[in-house]
């Protein structure tokens, strides 16, 4: 069984007002547990919107999306809330980490809210931060790193619990080339071991890393 | 239950991470809390103190005075044309049971010497025996020269027994016996000075400290009136107060024809008088001081609601990876509670140091017993979870996708 299944889903912000978006028209998509795809597009394609909507942080406006057989239409936040904690992980092209907060506990945010203690959580954190190389920089903060090594501390946040999809937006959008390099580099590797990656980019050179590349254009599928 | 504790964690990571705005945003309870404390344990510890002095003059004595003074209302009348008459005072000599009868006239005339005015001093008329009657609870340090005689008083002599106010005033170091006062326009001879202990009280120290003592014939003869503004009694066997009392009031209701413009009190119906006086008024400044805390608890709302503003981001984040909107609100609610808390406990500590320094300059301690610091920390945490609310409800309900958009 596929671990997506997206059916003529269509959202629409504003509904009803004389400014309505139709951010996505009848995507129909379908993606399998351990695959590494690239959603491409142009801004304000609906890449982002599309990306909410698989992590189930925003539910359609009609159609159905059905995350490992659960028909997500149908959930209420709560139940949304428990499927993001337990099976899935983002990661932001901001990074969107917490300021004034050290590499650790930044990490361990989502180990926080599914109530593990703080010795698990610590040696979870500090494991995972050296699966990203940053086995040095456990105690540093966000202002002491640089770009791609706060980029590294949120894969390492998206990863701690062991999601089975990781969902990156845009994630080397405010990156050098090099740092890029080096994220992708990490999040093939966390496909390999098992777990399924969807990268959002416009960027050519890192869709190619994924196996599949879906594209985006004025909110439909192309 | 680890969930609790990481709540808690995560809010005093955040009011520490703003530590000057945490602080200021206390303030509002700090004040709030210290306050009320302070009012409400000044209040107490006046009623103590009041107490304490008014049992110290005994409790074998009744006061008759003019006017009608009830529990709850200050006394009125007491200087000015009087009610109680001369025939009054004749029937209550002639009663039995009673040691000492002192009557009193009050003469609001200045005294001074030459043209040193002795500002606060009370100058009262009355028989030779109030040394021995109704001062005799007050306790002098110092008594030069002699008291009023019988002879003064069947002579109407022009002679004054000052008390330490009056005499420091006049005299400072000097040696006043046998020298002359003038009260209004006539010239009255020292025969004697007390020094009457600083009691530091509200009702009765200033007037003792200011008293200037002369035959009552004297004064009616000066102020040209029988006027008599307070007796005095005296009574050896305490146990006839309360009846005393009964009969004498049921003889002047007779005198005044059924219009009770007197008072008789004993020491019990001062104590409660002063108890319901004061307990109003410490109601009354509690209440206000009530009032800062809620301009607190509004500050507390109004700073955590632009922190949740600016705290969007996490907020949509938190919700992201795994936050309920259950823990959100715990988060930021608890986060105003504890500011609330700990404002209280500066309050509470700052009022406690406040009724030392309070008892060593004036003399008065504020009483803070467990019923004060409970209602000082039970108010200020009700503050903060009232005022905590709305901001919490706020962060809780946001979207987790409109929330990591906010720029
Ligand atoms: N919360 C929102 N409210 C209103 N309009 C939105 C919102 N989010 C996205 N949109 C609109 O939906 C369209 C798609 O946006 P988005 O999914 O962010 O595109 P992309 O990520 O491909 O740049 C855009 O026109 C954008 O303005
Ligand atoms: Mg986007």
């Amino acid at each position: 069984m596929s671990l997506i299944h997206a059916e003529h889903v269509r959202k629409v912000y504003d509904e009803g007002q004389p400014y309505e978006t139709v951010a996505l028209d009848d995507i129909s998509l379908t993606i399998d547990a351990g695959e590494f795809v690239a959603i491409m597009g142009v801004s304000g394609s609906g890449k982002s919107t599309l990306m909410h909507i698989i992590g189930c942080l925003d539910v359609p406006s009609s159609g159905h999306y059905y995350f490992d057989g659960d028909d997500i239409s149908t959930k209420t936040s709560k139940q949304l809330v428990s499927i993001r904690r337990t099976k899935i992980g983002f990661i932001f092209q901001t990074f969107n980490l917490l300021p004034r907060t050290s590499s650790i506990a930044n990490v361990e945010l989502p180990l926080i809210y599914q109530g593990i203690g703080k010795n698990e959580r610590t040696k979870r954190a500090v494991d995972v931060l050296h699966q990203v190389g940053l086995g040095d920089r456990v105690r540093y903060t966000s202002a002491q790193l640089s770009g791609g090594q706060q980029q590294r501390v949120a894969i390492a946040r998206a990863i701690v619990h062991k999601p089975t999809l990781v969902l990156a937006d845009e994630p080397t959008g405010n990156l050098d080339s090099r740092s890029g390099q080096e994220i992708m580099d990490v999040l093939q590797r966390l496909n390999q071991s098992g777990a399924t990656v969807i990268v959002v980019t416009h960027d050519a050179a890192v869709a190619k890393r994924a196996q599949r590349t879906v594209y985006l254009e004025d909110g439909k599928v192309v | 239950m680890t969930m609790i504790i990481e709540t808690i964690r995560i809010a005093f990571r955040s009011i520490w991470s703003k530590k000057i705005r945490s602080l200021l945003t206390m303030l509002g309870i700090i004040i709030g809390v210290f306050s009320i404390v302070v009012l409400i344990g000044l209040g107490a510890g006046v009623k103590e103190e009041v107490k304490d002095q008014i049992e110290s003059i005994g409790s074998n004595l009744l006061f008759v005075l003019p006017g009608q003074i009830d529990s709850g209302t200050l006394p009125t009348g007491i200087v000015g044309s009087s009610t109680i008459t001369e025939e009054d005072l004749a029937d209550i000599e002639s009663r039995e049971r009673l040691d000492e009868v002192t009557p009193i006239m009050i003469l609001s005339q200045p005294v001074r010497r030459g043209q040193n005015f002795a500002p606060g001093a009370l100058t009262m008329g009355t028989t030779p025996n109030i040394e021995e009657s109704f001062l005799v609870g007050v306790e002098t340090d110092r008594k030069e020269g002699r008291s009023l005689s019988q002879k003064d008083y069947d002579t109407a002599a022009r002679v004054a027994v000052i008390f330490g106010a009056v005499k420091k005033s006049l005299y400072g170091e000097e040696d006043p016996i046998g020298q002359s006062i003038l009260i209004g326009k006539e010239t009255f001879e020292v025969i004697g000075w007390r020094e009457a202990r600083e009691t530091g009280s509200i009702i009765s120290g200033p007037e003792y400290s200011q008293a200037v003592l002369i035959p009552l014939t004297t004064a009616q003869e000066i102020s040209d009136s029988n006027e008599i503004h307070r007796i005095i009694i005296t009574i050896g066997d305490s146990n006839f107060v309360t009846s005393e009392k009964q009969a004498i009031e049921e003889m002047l209701l007779k005198n005044h024809d059924g219009v009770k413009d007197f008072s008789v009190l004993t020491q019990d119906d001062f104590l409660k008088l002063i108890d319901s006086i004061l307990g109003i008024l410490t109601n009354m400044l509690a209440g206000i001081a009530a009032i800062s805390l809620i301009v607190g608890g509004i500050g507390i709302m109004n700073i955590m609601l632009v922190s949740v503003t600016e705290r969007t981001r996490e907020i949509g984040l938190r919700k992201a990876v795994g936050a309920s909107s259950g823990n959100i609100l715990a988060q930021f609610l608890i986060e105003s509670i504890i500011i609330s808390f700990f404002g209280g406990a500066v309050g509470l500590t700052l009022a406690w140091v406040a009724s030392f320094i309070l008892n060593a300059q004036v003399g008065i301690a504020p009483v803070i017993d467990l019923q004060s610091i409970t209602l000082a920390v039970g108010f200020s945490v009700a503050v903060g979870t009232f005022f905590g609310v709305a901001p919490a409800v706020r962060a809780a309900r946001m979207q987790p996708i409109n929330a990591l958009r906010y720029e």
